[in-house]
């Protein structure tokens, strides 16, 4: 895989995991009512 | 098989990634604040069902978000390992995972340990502090393989990791076999046919083709 290829791999990851916790994070407040 | 995959593999690859990621950072998350609700409101203990009559019930949406992350965690992570395997990217991804989970659940006891919840006279709860230690400490035990594994991966510039076996340094040459006695058919008073001789490797040479192996 080339650098550019890496640096995109890392980014993806990255990206995923700072849309996941916001999504994750409104789904367990409308389940629990903390909201 | 070429050694970089495709353009188009490396979209897909990169696409998976990223949902596989923001799936297991939601399902993290989710159990995060499950655990957190749990010891907050019910102790940290609740249970469902059973013939017996129980002090602290789950909430159905506690148990849900507890139950369904921990499958989707499961899930997600399996898809995120898949992936990267799959585009030849780092194998980092399960360590980091694991220790990221670790980490987060672990902060719950610490937490909760040091500042209990509702009762605030009762001071330091260690039964709370302890396990959040022993989290953090399994956590860190993930992240540092992981961390080594990343900076290897970026010095190599994304190349895949070396085979972990080097090639044979020496070849074994076996002696030409003896081949059986022909069969014969077995008279009251013929000994019994002598079995073939095992075959050993009489010495060691550097791998090659025969031909260029040297001589005896």
């Amino acid at each position: 895989m080339s650098r550019s290829g890496t640096i995109a791999f890392l980014l993806a990851s990255m990206v995923g995991a700072a849309v996941g916790i916001p999504l994750g994070w409104q789904v367990a407040d409308a389940v629990l009512g903390t909201g | 098989m070429t050694d970089d995959p495709s353009r188009s593999r490396l979209l897909v690859a990169w696409l998976g990634v990223a949902v596989s990621a923001a799936g297991v950072a939601a399902s993290v998350t989710v159990v995060y604040l499950a655990m957190r609700d749990t010891m907050a409101t019910a102790g940290g203990f609740c249970a469902r069902g059973g013939p017996y009559e129980i002090a602290s019930e789950c909430d159905s949406g506690t148990f849900g978000l507890l139950f369904g992350g921990i499958v989707a965690f499961l899930a997600f992570t399996a898809l995120h390992v898949a992936f990267s395997t799959w585009a030849r990217g780092p194998q980092v991804g399960l360590f980091a995972i694991l220790g990221a989970l670790f980490l987060a659940l672990g902060w719950n006891f610490v937490d909760f340990g040091l500042d209990p919840p509702g009762a605030s006279e009762r001071g330091i709860v260690f039964g709370w502090l302890l396990p959040g230690v022993v989290f953090w400490l399994i956590g860190i035990a993930f992240l540092a393989p992981a961390a080594m594994r990343a900076r290897d991966w970026l010095g190599r510039g994304g190349a895949p990791e070396p085979a972990p076996f080097s090639p044979a340094l020496v070849q074994s040459v076996f002696a030409p076999a003896i081949p059986a006695p022909p069969a014969s058919p077995p008279g009251p008073s013929a000994p019994p046919a002598p079995r073939p001789r095992p075959v050993a490797p009489t010495r060691l040479v550097p791998p090659g083709p025969p031909d260029r192996r040297p001589p005896r």
